[in-house]
């Protein structure tokens, strides 16, 4: 089993989701897609300011670099990249719980990742609402996401995108070389 | 020394106090001898406590001292227990160290080492990694690391001078332009006009050393050993 905790509105969530699924289709493995919001943090200046500390400045060329990764692995993917501002996304993730509790969170979270992104749909309860009813995904009995976050804090989960493989916690897709060689018994060289 | 202009066909950024660093430094080897090229490696010399907070711990590992927030020590603590992982299941000991160590002398060493050989490199970065990380090496002891460079089969006529002088000097100029570069942390890459961070991207580092041919990879933590 497979535990991957996503936000809808975190760019790294949506490039570690295409790979995910595929490895654990190949490995024949179950993935489970779970919901943990992240606070994102604010947007750093994109040039210098005058009495800028080193902290500042390394945070924000640091910003500047991930933004730049960002685009090119979405572009690498074939994914639509936006900058996104503040965004609640408490409703879409409610919604993943139940279409975890009805055994649809993958096809869930694709449908919510494809068109959060490419803007076609917000992420408020009436949307949430219409793509679980398109998905066919019946009312579920009320989910508690603070209850499931407390139980992912407890698994070791603190951000977005992480990953609990044997009790073991990653996060980022990079790790995906190191969780197939765990789920296909650790044989021959280790990942580095 | 410009940050992102080298006769070379890759640029390598290192320092010694990061284990990501050390973790990249064999498969940057592999695709080293792979390609038959030779790494420009460079010092970038990471001011931890101005963008992680400080913190020092006591021989038990417990914190005496720390300016960092939760936050900071989750994203500390895990990144350690990541790198442990990893160096355990390859056979590398990381111990965690307990201050934030200057690392410029071994920086500057090896800027030092790089004038006498590829050889003579390696040799030095890997004793500096290997013993820094289990602990047993002073790298803020210009005596220390002189001793290092003579084990590694490096000249240090003339060392003390330029780990004083010229040496300290290409240090701090390289260290003022990787920010306005694009550059903040370690292991840096820099390709064919492109800056990776982490050895995630080895596998697009691969990729560029290739030719960019076939499809652009994914980031991924791989071997590239045979």
């Amino acid at each position: 089993m497979i535990t991957l905790a996503v936000d809808f509105t975190d760019p790294e969530s949506y490039l570690a989701l295409g790979p995910s699924i595929r490895m654990a289709q190949e490995l024949k493995e179950q993935l489970e897609v779970v919901p943990f919001r992240i606070t994102r943090r604010p947007t750093q200046k994109k040039t210098s300011t005058e009495h800028e500390t080193v902290g500042e400045r390394h945070a924000r060329v640091r910003s500047n670099y991930q933004e730049l990764n960002l685009r090119r692995y979405f572009e690498r993917q074939g994914l639509p990249y936006r900058k996104i501002e503040e965004t609640d996304s408490t409703a879409a993730l409610v919604g993943l719980l139940k279409a975890g509790a009805a055994k649809k969170s993958i096809e869930y979270a694709i449908t919510i990742f494809n068109r959060f992104w490419n803007n076609s749909i917000d992420l408020t309860s009436k949307s949430v609402d219409r793509i679980l009813e398109e998905l066919k995904i019946a009312e579920q009995p009320n989910q508690d996401l603070v209850l499931c976050r407390e139980k992912l804090i407890e698994r070791g989960i603190f951000s977005t995108p992480m990953y609990v493989v044997a009790d073991q916690v990653f996060m980022g897709r990079q790790h995906l070389p190191m969780i197939r060689w765990i789920l296909t018994g650790r044989l021959g060289v280790p990942p580095l | 020394m410009e940050a992102l202009v080298t006769p070379h066909r890759l640029i390598v950024y290192l320092d010694v106090k990061s284990p990501y660093a050390f973790l990249a430094k064999d498969p940057a080897y592999q695709l080293e001898d792979e390609f038959n090229i030779e790494i420009d490696w460079r010092p970038l010399t990471l001011d931890i406590p101005s963008y992680l907070g400080s913190a020092k711990t006591n021989t038990r590992g417990e914190v005496v001292e720390s300016k960092r927030s939760p936050q900071q020590w989750l994203a500390v603590r895990y990144a350690y227990m990541d790198a442990k992982r990893y160096a355990r299941l390859n056979d590398i000991i990381l111990y965690g160290t307990q201050k934030i160590w200057d690392s410029s002398f071994a920086g500057i060493a090896m800027l030092w080492a790089k004038q006498h050989g590829r050889k003579e490199l390696r040799s030095y970065l890997d004793i500096v990694y290997e013993r820094f990380w289990r602990r047993d090496l002073d790298i803020e002891n210009s005596e220390v690391m002189a001793s290092v460079l003579l084990e590694a089969g490096v000249n240090t006529d003339g060392f003390v001078d330029y780990l004083y002088g010229q040496g300290r000097l290409i240090h701090d100029e390289l260290q003022g332009k990787l920010h306005p570069a694009g550059i903040f942390g370690v292991p840096t890459f820099v390709i064919d006009g492109e800056i990776y961070f982490g050895r995630e991207h080895l596998p697009s580092i691969r990729w560029h050393l290739s030719g960019c041919k076939g499809r652009a990879p994914d980031v991924a933590y791989q071997h590239f050993g045979g």
